[in-house]
């Protein structure tokens, strides 16, 4: 950036900053309104749910620090843990899944050489994800109910009774990554199909040269170059695996609850429902911690770099 | 060069936006300090029945108090969200609607304004012709004051029936849980709305055992949480005495009487069921009873749909419905017009806020013909029902008359009905209770376990003894 980077080099690192800062204090000037945003919007927030935490929480009227109690509570609560354990689940599932099956379906659709049927079905994966969860849910509970629902008309032609699939407590855990992976596919599909159209087509046309086939050159080109794609996809997933909230609060019912609560909706329950914030703040703070470490270890373990 | 002059001409931007937004914040707050106080009314329930409607109720509440209001109306699914987060982050609130468990969570926050000397000093509501000494005392708090001022008469749920089912296959109302049975096995084989179709069932329910109080009642059990001898909660429905109940729950599950929908049916599901002939009994509002009448017989007159109010069965423990429980104003502590606030509510218990709350708004939904109240078409629609369908006032007589069968349905609440006590754990209880009901009726689970996976989870949850 500097024009003087002979006179850069010579400063310490604190007047270096002064140097920087003063010779670009219009571009530090213009971060300032996404500056003030994070800090309104994000930091503050966050600092203050940990605040909170610590308090046995009131809306009015002060509220005592309680220093640590609120999670010694979370963490003696079997409660808590049945629905940490289901958020681990659920939540690592939609990781993986929801990175590796889309990215083989772009790697089939690539192969698709029939550009409308390829659109077409391109269209119909990325359908779902621009549906609401609420819609979704919906969709679902329709195609699923035993009274009407397509399944069980389907099921009914052939003389089976029906069977109410959305409580089943075996079922529901699949049934909801399912589902997930039905809404996001479409979605992920298209990052990796992006990134396919971006590989050197020099690359194919020497391996066909060498005399690859279409499978070789999927597995020793395509793939390798879909990694740093792949990377992005896993960490953006990581990230959000134990956020999930939408999709359980409009499809659980309290017969699956046991197996598919989370910690977000918890949080909401205990929160919002029982007006305990001071509890749903040690539970927000556990999140945050649990999915800053994830995404650190997923980093260096992913050897991020794009 | 140009990058340059670019750059600074956007920092110079930036920096005018920054100032300028501050200015707005600044003047904002000194215009809305010199306008005539709006007062904000969160509720689910009073008000517009349409969002369109909304404002044309503002207005109506001005002509008639000559106070300003302004109603946030969430959808009821997130209302609790709402008021808490409105409350929490210090938005202005100055009415708001509480019911159930949200009231009592709300009042362990001390959020809301103690209202006892206004009440008492209210010309209105200390009136014992319009509510009743007793009624304040049941709500009067441990501190001695009152918090919230009643929205409605409450009413109560009941099993309504099709009454004109009943007729044509010669029965008469059942009076045991067996008796039950027999109704409902009629109505599943014995085609009653005549088409030749095996297409009717006995009963549709929602959220699995919504509303079936009636049905646990005759041995005695109410909903939700109760106090025990020694002062602990406990949960009269994860007793062994609720064994029989589930068992026969399961048993019109098993034999194909009930619509299998019934975990994840909603209310507007099941009363659809029964509307179009599909179901023949449902646990609902005695209000319901004259708003199927009203509603079926608006699409075809001719219709020989008769809904009808039943009472409950009578077994061992007696007979027992659940009235409805309070839902209140109330005036958060944070108002800055506490008084105005209190003339609105009180103002809900005269003759005219009787009328704003059932028929709605003059020139909308009703108009005065030779001084008499005449519906208009949208007034028709909305059931006489802006909030309180039924006030709280015992001085009041619906101008109109009542719906179609709810006279006698409002009689077998009165008769049988007690309300259910609100908890901050009611939440807890539905999810359980729910949940292994739901296990047991499905035939997953036998009752006994079901009762047994209650207490335990309860239990695991640090709620109630056992």
């Amino acid at each position: 950036m500097g024009k003087n980077p002979d006179r850069e080099v010579r400063m310490s690192s604190i007047a270096r900053t002064a140097y920087r800062a003063r010779k670009d204090w219009m571009l530090y000037v213009l971060i300032l309104p996404a500056l003030m945003y994070f800090i309104l919007f994000a930091f503050l927030p966050v600092a203050e749910g940990a605040n909170i935490s610590f308090q046995n929480y009131r809306f009015v009227g002060e509220s005592e620090y309680i220093g640590f109690q609120n999670y010694q509570r979370v963490f003696e609560t079997a409660g808590f843990w049945r629905v940490f354990r289901n958020t681990v689940i659920l939540g690592f599932s939609n990781v993986l899944l929801t990175a590796f099956i889309p990215m083989l379906l772009a790697l089939m659709l690539n192969e698709v050489m029939f550009s409308p049927w390829k659109r077409f079905v391109q269209t119909i994966l990325y359908l779902p994800h621009l549906f609401s969860w609420v819609v979704v849910g919906g969709i679902w509970i329709f195609i699923l109910a035993p009274n009407g629902g397509i399944v069980n008309s389907i099921r009914g032609l052939f003389g089976a009774d029906p069977v109410f699939f959305l409580v089943k407590e075996n079922l529901a855990r699949s049934l909801y990554i399912g589902i997930n992976l039905w809404k996001q596919a479409g979605f992920v599909c298209i990052l990796f199909l992006a990134a396919i159209a971006g590989i050197n087509p020099e690359l194919y046309e020497a391996a066909m040269i060498d005399g690859a086939g279409g499978f070789m050159r999927a597995m020793y080109i395509t793939v390798p170059e879909l990694m740093r794609t792949l990377k992005v996809v896993l960490l953006l997933n990581v990230m959000g695996a134990l956020r999930i909230f939408d999709q359980i609060y409009v499809m659980r019912n309290e017969v699956v609850a046991p197996k598919v609560d989370v910690l977000m909706y918890y949080v909401y329950i205990r929160g919002l429902e029982q007006f305990d914030l001071g509890y749903a703040s040690a539970i927000s703070v556990f999140i945050f911690l649990i999915t800053l470490v994830i995404t650190l270890i997923a980093r260096r373990f992913m050897k991020y770099n794009v | 060069m140009i990058n340059k002059v670019f750059t600074r001409v956007l920092t110079i931007a930036v920096l005018l936006s920054l100032v300028g937004i501050t200015g707005l914040f600044a003047t904002g707050k000194g215009e809305a300090d010199t306008e005539k106080p709006t007062l904000v009314w969160v509720t689910s329930v009073q008000g517009g029945r349409e969002p369109e409607e909304i404002p044309l109720f503002e207005d109506e509440v001005e002509r008639l108090t000559g106070i300003r209001v302004q109603f946030v109306k969430p959808p009821g699914s997130e209302y609790n969200t709402k008021l808490t987060t409105m409350l929490a982050s210090g938005d202005q609130v100055d009415i708001a609607y509480a019911g159930g468990g949200t009231f009592v969570s709300l009042l362990e926050q001390s959020l809301f304004e103690p209202l006892t000397d206004r009440i008492e000093a209210s010309s209105v509501l200390s009136d014992p012709n319009i509510i009743p000494p007793s009624e304040w005392e049941r709500v009067r708090q441990a501190d001695g004051e009152i918090y919230g001022i009643f929205n409605k008469f409450e009413q109560g749920t009941l099993a309504i029936i099709r009454g004109d089912w009943l007729d044509k296959l010669g029965l008469s109302e059942p009076q045991t849980l067996d008796d039950y049975y027999d109704v409902l096995y009629a109505f599943t084989f014995d085609d009653p709305d005549g088409n030749g179709l095996d297409d009717t069932w006995g009963m549709a329910i929602g959220y699995t055992l919504y509303d079936t109080v009636g049905l646990f009642g005759a041995y005695g059990l109410m909903r939700g949480w109760v106090y025990d001898g020694s002062g602990e909660l406990y949960s009269p429905y994860a007793t062994d005495t609720a064994i029989p109940v589930y068992e026969w729950l399961a048993k019109v599950y098993a034999d194909g009487l009930m619509e299998p929908n019934f975990i994840t049916n909603n209310s507007g599901a099941f009363r659809e069921l029964f509307m179009t002939d599909k179901s023949g009994m449902n646990f609902y509002w005695a209000a319901w009873v004259g708003l199927y009448n009203q509603q079926v017989k608006a699409e075809n007159p001719d219709n020989p749909f008769e809904a009808r109010g039943i009472a409950p069965p009578e077994g061992p423990g007696g007979r027992l419905l659940k009235a409805g429980g309070d839902g209140f104003m109330v005036i958060p502590g944070l108002s800055e017009y506490k008084d105005e606030a209190f003339k609105v509510a009180e103002f809900w218990h005269t003759y005219d806020g009787n009328i704003i709350s059932t028929l709605g708004i003059l020139g909308h939904d009703y108009n005065m013909v030779d001084g008499k109240y005449v519906l208009t078409e949208i007034g028709e629609a909305h059931a006489m029902d802006h909030g309180a369908p039924q006030p709280k006032s015992l001085k009041w007589v619906n101008p109109l008359g009542n719906l179609e069968g709810f006279d006698d349905a409002a009689a077998i609440v009165r008769e049988y009905a007690k309300p259910q006590m609100a908890t901050a754990y009611d939440k807890i209880w539905e999810d359980i209770t729910r949940g292994e009901a739901a296990k047991i009726i499905l035939g997953d689970i036998t009752a006994a376990q079901g009762v047994a996976n209650m207490r335990s989870r309860f239990a695991e949850e640090g709620i109630g003894q056992y």
